[in-house]
């Protein structure tokens, strides 16, 4: 563990989620670490579709860099692989185990991240102890085909104004329109191809940052 | 840890839906089925806890029958089954067992010999030997017969289960090569009475191996 819950919400403020269509573990750890040297702060690993395996090769080189440099690592929804390379949590959605049920494997030490679908799922999930959430998306976008229609900046501001848990924004971000989410009083925000995809990782990473100095 | 089931359901294999399953392994399980599998691929985690859970209580009615999850260790703890079935592309059986201990039962499926005795250095409680004989399910592979059976058995200390094309005529041949149990599919999953065709399958199983 290298980052702890009071530390949580510095740590979300650049958070980068792996894309699985990159399928080299090679490649994907390479990214990351060009990430972190522009200051991201938080990484996800999203293994689907991957063989388990392979995964955890990525899980355990990520690890191991995360660790390195005080960078949050969390697994996407596969707590056994989050147990299995020592991560931070896990990030769970709609489909994925439930939050408390997670949490019972995880212990309370771990941190466990959620992506809610409206308002009640919301709600049940910070009642069974979600410790942030990923909100969105805050702007089109086309990287997750079933995101949905965009919230908006105003309901994105609604949204986390109304939790006490740090919430991050997704969908949609680019270093020009960032300002917004940090305006809304979000903990920080949640790109894949904004960075993951740059022709430099680091300096999209900076880009970000500066943006929300 | 309790001793290795020597009749295993696969399923569902695509072949039915997954509620559908639930259906047939309670009929296997009634018949003499001592392991029911689940096994679905690209299920989000959610639901196949939702299912496991499902089929765990139909078996509760069987408390010596041993519910097997393929590949999600955290999906075999949360439901209290009995063991995780790992493959080829899944973790390797020592990394499972350091999130599992001694709760699980640990498979592991090979295809060769080397696989066999590699499995079984790192821990397996079983192996998930296979394909015996020539399969639809495995077109264009032949099997890889009965002196490879013979062999993988030969090989390892732990008890290897036969899988891939397993009839009742078969089994004698299957257990006599050295088998410890076998595993069926689509055999008992396209059968009329799954119930009758794991009785007739079990009282073989008890005829040829003697206590």
């Amino acid at each position: 563990m290298t980052v702890t819950r009071a530390r949580l919400s510095k740590a979300l403020r650049c958070y980068l989620v792996t894309d699985p269509g990159v399928e080299s573990v090679e490649r994907t750890v390479e990214i990351c670490r060009q990430s972190i040297d522009g200051g991201v702060t938080a990484i996800q690993l999203r293994a689907k579709g991957w063989p388990d395996r392979r995964a955890l090769e990525a899980a355990l080189a990520l690890r191991a860099l995360c660790a390195k440099a005080g960078v949050l690592f969390l697994v996407n929804d596969r707590v056994d692989l989050a147990l299995a390379s020592d991560a931070d949590g896990v990030h769970l959605g709609v489909e994925d185990l439930p939050v408390e049920v997670a949490r019972r494997l995880l212990g309370e030490e771990a941190i466990i991240g959620y992506s809610p679908e409206g308002e009640r799922d919301r709600a049940e999930a910070l009642r069974h102890g979600a410790d942030y959430l990923g909100v969105g998306p805050v702007y089109a976008t086309a990287t997750k085909a079933d995101a949905g229609p965009a919230l908006g900046v105003e309901r994105f501001t609604e949204i986390v104004r109304s939790v006490d848990v740090p919430v991050i924004g997704i969908g949609g971000l680019k270093p020009d329109n960032a300002r917004a989410v940090r305006d809304a009083g979000a903990a920080g925000f949640a790109v894949v191809s904004a960075i993951f995809y740059a022709d430099d990782p680091a300096a999209a990473a900076r880009a970000f940052n500066e943006v929300w100095q | 840890m309790s001793a290795v089931p020597r009749l295993h359901l696969v399923g569902p294999l695509g072949i039915t839906r997954p509620v559908d399953y639930l259906g047939i392994a309670t009929r296997a399980a009634a018949g003499g089925c001592d392991a029911i599998h689940l096994r679905v691929r690209e299920m989000a985690g959610g639901d196949l806890l939702r299912l496991a859970r499902s089929l765990q209580r139909e078996l509760d009615a069987h408390p010596d029958v041993m519910l097997i999850i393929n590949d999600r260790v955290d999906v075999a703890l949360l439901c209290n089954a009995d063991g995780v079935q790992l493959g080829e592309r899944s973790f390797d059986v020592d990394d499972a067992r350091r999130l599992t201990g001694d709760r699980l039962l640990i498979g592991r499926s090979i295809h060769d010999v080397d696989g066999a005795r590699r499995a079984a250095e790192v821990g397996a409680d079983y192996l998930l030997a296979g394909h015996i004989y020539d399969t639809p399910s495995k077109e264009g592979q032949p099997g890889r017969g009965l002196e490879w059976l013979a062999e993988v058995a030969g090989a390892v200390e732990i008890p290897v289960i036969a899988i891939g094309g397993i009839t009742i005529d078969r089994l004698p041949d299957v257990l006599a090569a050295g088998a410890h149990g076998v595993a069926l599919g689509r055999e008992l999953l396209e059968s009329a009475d799954p119930y009758a065709t794991s009785q007739r399958l079990r009282q073989t199983i008890d005829r040829e191996v003697r206590p």
